[in-house]
């Protein structure tokens, strides 16, 4: 599909290796879709493939590029720091800067576009501390933070995590909108099978450090979809006759 | 009441306090930014006066700043006077001898502000220059007011390197715990009194901001 691949180095071109603990790293992938899932199980290297685009850690070997800058080359000694790189890299556990007030915290890039607060729905926690947040506000901050950011790239480590289906669904929603006007890449994280059809994105699947297929959900997670809702079906009939 | 020698030894406990700052605010972010020998090194070095005897260091700094040794009589020539027996002396003497207790201080600081936090900053453009600023200092700042306050107390009760190195002038390098040793010698005990009472006062009241805010941060962090 050379086409595909046209299309594809628009957006990020990665190719790393690299050895870490039990890890041997050795994944390559381009972008043919302005939303990416990586997706995989813990351990994978999920994680460390964000973090080295993210320049927070530098391979043994490789190349990424965002077009069109190289943000690593380790054959030509390029190796841009993590704050020239314009991927802001909203982790996990959401790491709201302590001291600072909501508002402080969005306006840490220099500022944030007034539709921010808004579409994160926290605008009515502007003046408050991070302490005073509950976990899906926190992350809700941590979200818009770094879309308040300018990204040329974003880079979401299970953005979703810990977050009830309502307010997991909004924030999709707005970061799809969001995409739409900015034209923003976004590179996710998650070992969740419903997100990634919620999302609709292109699904990188990684097993043992390596891409083991990459396409559209249907096409790399249908088989996975049917075990679950197979389950699913199987765990809710019994439940559903007893009520009865 | 000595009240020159309790001038001084503010003036000196200040000046030093001021430069130690000035020096192991960037030698401690140096050593909390990573490991290996070089900085395994300079940390032993910075440690050193911990274990060190009082009058050794006074002793080494005497003969070092002396028209013994060549950087002596290049400082002499400079100064137009010696370092030892002045002012001045007291001071470079107090900074190396209190370096440790504003460096350890601001290293455990530094190393305690998550990593997390430092490399979020970096990924949304903040320069290594201004990760430190915004995210490092202010979260490493009850280990900054610690750092200033062990090194003030720390410079007021000094003893052998101010000695060694100071002698005894009234009005150039006579401090407080120097002043209460003559006192002591002159069988003064009423004077003795009264100086060992305030270098006691002083040393209460300057340490119990740091616990008073040590028990309120843990008060927030647990609320």
């Amino acid at each position: 599909m050379p086409e595909d691949h046209q299309r594809g180095s628009r957006y990020l071109s990665v190719q790393l290796r690299h050895r870490i603990g039990t890890l041997a790293l050795d994944a390559q992938f381009e972008l043919t879709r302005p939303w990416a899932v990586l997706f995989g199980p813990s351990g994978s290297g999920k994680s460390t493939i964000l973090r080295m685009i993210a320049g927070l850690l530098t391979p043994d070997s490789g190349q990424i590029t965002l077009k069109p800058t190289t943000l690593l080359d380790t054959a030509a000694q390029v190796n841009l720091a993590p704050h020239l790189r314009g991927t802001p890299l909203a982790p996990q556990l959401p790491s709201l800067f302590p001291h600072l007030t909501v508002r402080q915290n969005l306006e840490y890039s220099g500022g944030y576009e007034a539709w921010v607060p808004a579409a994160f729905d926290i605008d009515g926690l502007l003046s408050k501390m991070p302490a005073q947040l509950s976990g899906g506000e926190a992350q809700r901050v941590n979200l818009a933070r770094a879309v308040a950011a300018r990204p040329r790239l974003l880079l979401l480590d299970e953005p979703f995590t810990g977050l009830d289906l309502p307010l997991r669904s909004g924030l999709i929603e707005h970061l799809l909108e969001w995409q739409r006007q900015s034209g923003v890449p976004i590179l996710s994280v998650t070992h969740d099978v419903a997100e990634v059809f919620q999302l609709g994105a292109e699904v990188i699947q990684l097993r043992d450090g390596r891409v083991a297929a990459q396409g559209l959900p249907a096409e790399i997670l249908g088989a996975e979809r049917e075990r679950l809702l197979k389950e699913l079906a199987a765990g809710i009939g019994p439940r559903v006759r007893s009520t009865e | 009441m000595d009240f020159q020698a309790l001038w001084l030894t503010l003036r000196l406990a200040l000046s030093t306090t001021l430069l130690l700052m000035l020096i192991a605010l960037p030698l401690a972010r140096w050593i909390a930014s990573g490991n290996g020998p070089l900085r395994a090194l300079t940390q032993t070095l910075v440690a050193l006066p911990l274990v060190l005897p009082p009058t050794v260091l006074g002793y080494y700094l005497l003969v070092l700043l002396g028209p013994l040794t060549a950087p002596g009589r290049m400082l002499i020539r400079l100064l137009g006077h010696p370092l030892a027996f002045s002012f001045s002396g007291l001071v470079v003497g107090s900074v190396l001898y209190s370096l440790p207790f504003a460096v350890q201080p601001l290293i455990a600081g530094f190393r305690a502000v998550p990593v997390g936090l430092v490399e979020t900053a970096a990924t949304l453009g903040a320069s290594p220059g201004r990760v430190f600023r915004s995210i490092t200092l202010p979260l490493a700042k009850p280990s900054l007011i610690t750092a200033a306050v062990l090194a003030f107390t720390h410079t007021v009760g000094e003893f052998g390197v101010v000695l060694m190195l100071g002698g005894n002038i009234p009005g150039a390098t006579r401090t407080l715990s120097i002043a209460l040793y003559d006192q002591v010698q002159d069988f003064n005990y009423a004077a003795a009194n009264r100086t060992a009472a305030l270098l006691l006062i002083f040393s209460v009241v300057a340490l119990v901001p740091i616990y008073l805010r040590r028990s309120s941060d843990t008060r927030s962090v647990l609320a």
